[in-house]
């Protein structure tokens, strides 16, 4: 569905974030990127959704295919009409306004109606804490809130791909349990494709398919979830330990 | 072999203002150059161009202030032409109407200038980006409304018949020795804002322009860095207007208007905002440009009204301001500096 | 009770031209909240509308084409040339820091004042006919026939903005993008779009608003001058208030009302000057307007 084709990002013309980094993304599948800070995780999301291209940076070797179809040259708002949805790092939500009016922007691009509203209620029933905040302007919410808005308002698109940057940043231990499992369930029950970036490894091998570690970069290590759960690497490309690459059981394709 | 670049071993000398000795070099030529240049134009018989001169240095120092207040330290000022009408009319008062002696007036008048610049900072300290942006503009109303009203400035009428200054008894009066008058000046003034860049206050108004948040986090007292960065740029704008009364001996409300404040701010951004040596080439640039059109338009090749040149400034003006916007956002200095890195890498890469 | 009936006069004729301010502030708003420039090359734009009304109604007595046709054209030319600037100058400003549109609209500024002289000159002429005007007396008050009309136009944009931003899906999009401009593109919400509504609504309300002023004034570039009160009611309202644009606009056409019948006898041009005061009154106060949104920031 998705694929990268060796791409190399680099921001403001002069500094290199992304070398070489290959990988795809099955449809229908959890796929999760981990990593330290500064691995390029958040990059490599940004280059596929377009957010680069507004960070002052580029993609400026090898090419991002959604589908067949290039897409490393186009606009965010461009990408996201081809049923990619972005969830940015941080709660990204809209402050100024309502938690509803968050979710309908979710819909932007949706023109049916009673679909839309099944959708909300789905969003609804997903985080039920949600439901009391409807008429609240989103800028008062909890960290906790504004995180199950974020993902609620990427779920109101519908999307074919979801790009998730560490939904578990800064969140209790039980929020972030619930979070993946209701990323799980919605991947289920939509057959929603998934990319998600992660530090936390635990929680999100236990819920995908398939893993890519990063490291300053590049990718050092991709398999099966349960392939991954056994090598010590990703706990060494986690915790930012190795530079060589050497001690990698298995190579990049 | 000759030397490329410049290898800096220690930080002193990394932030010496002039750096090498070939930096010396240059610098004491450019000045015997500039000290030249009278003579050069008195032979050639241009010394119409003195007083192009003239301006254009006064002009210098004029932005010079501005380019503290906005280019370093971020604060939007519209109204920076309100600072130059105070520095002229504050020595048009001191020496037409209490009849004080030149030089003692100018300080004085410089100085209220500076404090007129710390009074506008203080409604800044609260706001933000173009909130500022607009106070400073209505306080240019209102010094310029103030000016109309009351008696000591003379009104709509202005002030006339200001003395021009005596250094070691030498009456300042043609416009050649006003020229080395003004240069000495303008040269003091550059070394000031150059100066100024490597202090702590300058590393401290380049923090709050970039980020102000961030620097009171740093502990940078954001509050009293504006004001100051308000005062020392309205003190650059007190001193040009000050001379530019003395210089043309007359002082009136249409001297300076609000379109000074803006070719004040689109000469700094074409020469280069924040930097002092881009700022004196945006202005050199500027003026140029518009004394190229004027002698234009007066010498009758084209047949062009003075009206009509003087719109035709304004649009040329307008262009060369979109266009560096929008295609050199780092204006002049940031062109001549990639051309001095592509002279010296040549021929390796560009 | 002479006194009174002054003062009543003097409040509704101020509520008449308030709408007036408001109408023009809203466009400024717009832009600045939805194409995020602080666009200073606004008095322009309504020169430059008055200036083609002029062009295409003519003097009075003497209509060169029919009005509706004038009305038309002057619209469909006002819609045209926001796409223009759009495209021209501020496309690229997408994305690049607000001093760069900032310093891109004053270069606009000089562009266009110059332009504008050249072409149609520094001469003031007066427009033809577009709204009734001569007094209407109202009992003991009178009120002026082209202020009522600009009023019920003001009134009439006001809520159609309202309504767009309240109810409608690129409202809301607006908003959002305002908020957060990269997080709306990841929804779908093009940027560029926007801009474009923006930049319409901007020069088609700076042409009515021009025009308005213009069938009272005259149609010169001193009209430009408008922007200093457009900023006086933009700021006093709140830079992103549409609310405040209403607000604003009332409060600084009454209070100048008052000022130039009371004190303009003993100081010279002291209309001009009582905008900007209560502006700086009102910033002193708060910082953020009476109406703007105060950012909400949450650690």
């Amino acid at each position: 569905m998705l694929v990268l084709n060796g791409i190399t990002a680099v921001y403001g013309g002069i500094v290199l974030a992304l070398d070489e980094v290959s990988l795809a993304v099955e449809a229908g599948k959890i796929v999760v990127l981990l990593g330290s800070n500064g691995a390029g995780k958040s990059t490599t999301l940004k280059s596929i959704s377009g957010v680069l291209r507004t960070e002052d940076g580029e993609v400026t070797r090898g090419s991002i295919e959604f589908e067949g179809k290039r897409i490393d040259r186009m606009n965010p708002e461009q990408i996201a009409r081809l049923g990619i949805s972005h969830v940015l790092q941080g709660r990204s939500i809209f402050p100024q306004l309502t938690v509803e009016e968050n979710l309908l922007m979710g819909a932007y691009r949706r023109w049916d109606k009673p679909g839309m509203r099944k959708d909300m209620q789905r969003v609804y029933q997903i985080f039920p804490a949600l439901v009391h905040l409807a008429k609240r302007k989103s800028g008062y919410l909890s960290g906790g809130e504004q995180q199950m808005l974020v993902i609620g308002r990427a779920l109101m698109a519908r999307p074919r791909l979801l790009l998730l940057d560490e939904p578990s940043l800064g969140l209790a231990p039980k929020l972030i349990n619930d979070i993946f499992a209701v990323l799980k369930q919605i991947s289920d029950e939509w057959k929603t494709t998934m990319l998600i970036a992660e530090q936390n490894a635990a929680i999100s091998l236990a819920i995908a398919d398939y893993g890519y570690i990063l490291q300053n970069g590049r990718t050092v290590a991709s398999g099966t979830t349960d392939l991954l759960k056994d090598q010590a690497t990703v706990k060494g490309a986690y915790l930012g330990l190795r530079h060589d690459g050497n001690a990698l059981s298995q190579p990049v394709r | 072999m000759r030397r490329r670049g410049k290898s800096r071993t220690d930080f002193v000398r990394d932030l010496a203002i002039i750096g090498s000795g070939r930096h010396w070099l240059a610098v004491a030529l450019a000045l015997s150059l500039l000290a030249l240049l009278p003579f050069v134009l008195r032979w050639t018989h241009n010394l119409n161009w003195l007083t192009f001169l003239n301006f254009t240095l006064l002009t210098v120092i004029a932005v010079l202030g501005l380019n503290i207040t906005t280019g370093m330290a971020g604060q939007l000022s519209l109204g920076h032409a309100a600072f130059v009408l105070a520095g002229g009319y504050a020595l048009g008062v001191f020496t037409v109407k209490l009849g004080w002696p030149f030089w003692g007036a100018l300080p004085v008048a410089t100085l209220l200038s500076g404090i007129a610049g710390f009074l506008v900072g203080i409604p800044a300290l609260r706001l933000r980006g173009f909130y500022v942006a607009v106070t400073t503009l209505a306080f240019f109303y209102i010094i310029q409304f103030v000016v109309r009203n009351i008696e000591i400035t003379g009104g709509i009428h202005g002030l006339i018949g200001i003395p021009y200054p005596y250094v070691g008894g030498l009456a300042i009066k043609s416009d050649i020795r006003w020229y080395f008058l003004l240069l000495v000046f303008c040269v003091l003034c550059i070394l000031a804002s150059v100066n100024l860049t490597r202090s702590r206050l300058g590393r401290a108004f380049l923090a709050i322009r970039d980020n102000e948040d961030a620097a009171a986090n740093l502990g940078i007292s954001v509050g009293l860095a504006k004001l100051r960065a308000f005062f020392i740029g309205a003190l650059f704008g007190g001193l040009a207007g000050a001379l530019w009364a003395s210089y043309v001996s007359v002082v009136k409300l249409d001297q300076f208007t609000i379109w000074d404040s803006i070719w004040y701010l689109g000469m700094m951004v074409i020469g280069g905002a924040g930097s002092t040596a881009g700022t004196v080439l945006g202005v050199i640039a500027l003026r140029l440009t518009s004394q190229v059109l004027h002698s234009i338009g007066s010498s009758g090749l084209i047949p062009l009204s003075s009206n009509l040149t003087i719109y035709m400034t304004y649009a040329i003006f307008g262009i060369a301001i979109i266009l560096f916007i929008s295609f050199r956002p780092f204006g002049l200095i940031a062109m001549w500096q990639k051309l001095k890195a592509n002279y010296k890498r040549w021929p390796f890469g560009t | 009770m002479p006194q009174i009936n002054t003062i009543v006069q003097l409040i509704i004729s101020g509520v008449l031209v308030g709408g007036i301010y408001s109408l023009i502030a809203m466009g400024f708003v717009i832009t600045y909240r939805s194409a995020r420039v602080f666009n200073l090359a606004y008095g322009q734009f309504a020169v430059l509308g008055a200036f083609l009304a002029w062009t295409f109604i003519g003097p009075p007595g003497s209509p060169r084409l029919p009005l509706p046709l004038a009305v038309f054209l002057i619209i469909v030319s006002a819609v045209g040339l926001g796409l223009l600037v759009e495209f021209l100058f501020f496309r690229r400003m997408i994305g690049r820091p607000l001093f760069a549109s900032f310093m891109l609209s004053l270069g606009l500024l000089a562009l266009l004042h110059g332009t504008i002289m050249l072409v149609w000159g520094p001469e003031s002429r007066v427009l033809g006919a577009t709204v009734p005007k001569g007094p209407l007396f109202l009992g003991k008050f009178v009120l002026a026939r082209e202020y009522l009309w600009s009023f019920g136009l003001a009134l009439v944009a006001t809520l159609g903005f309202v309504y767009l931003f309240r109810r409608t899906r690129i409202g809301l999009a607006m908003r959002a993008a305002y908020d957060n401009q990269v997080a709306a593109r990841c929804l779908g919400v093009s940027a560029r779009l926007n801009s474009q509504i923006a930049w319409v609504i901007c020069i088609l309300v700076a042409t009515i608003g021009g025009v308005l002023i213009a069938t009272v004034n005259g149609v010169s570039i001193g009209l430009s001058e408008l922007v200093l009160l457009v900023l006086a009611v933009v700021l006093v309202g709140g830079l992103d208030s549409l609310v405040g644009c209403v607000l604003g606009g009332l409060i600084l056409a009454i209070g100048s009302n008052f000022t130039s019948y009371y004190l303009s006898q003993y100081l010279v041009g002291v209309e001009s000057i009582v905008s900007v005061s209560l502006m700086l009154l009102v910033l002193l106060i708060r910082p953020d307007g009476l109406m703007g949104i105060k950012m909400i920031k949450r650690v």
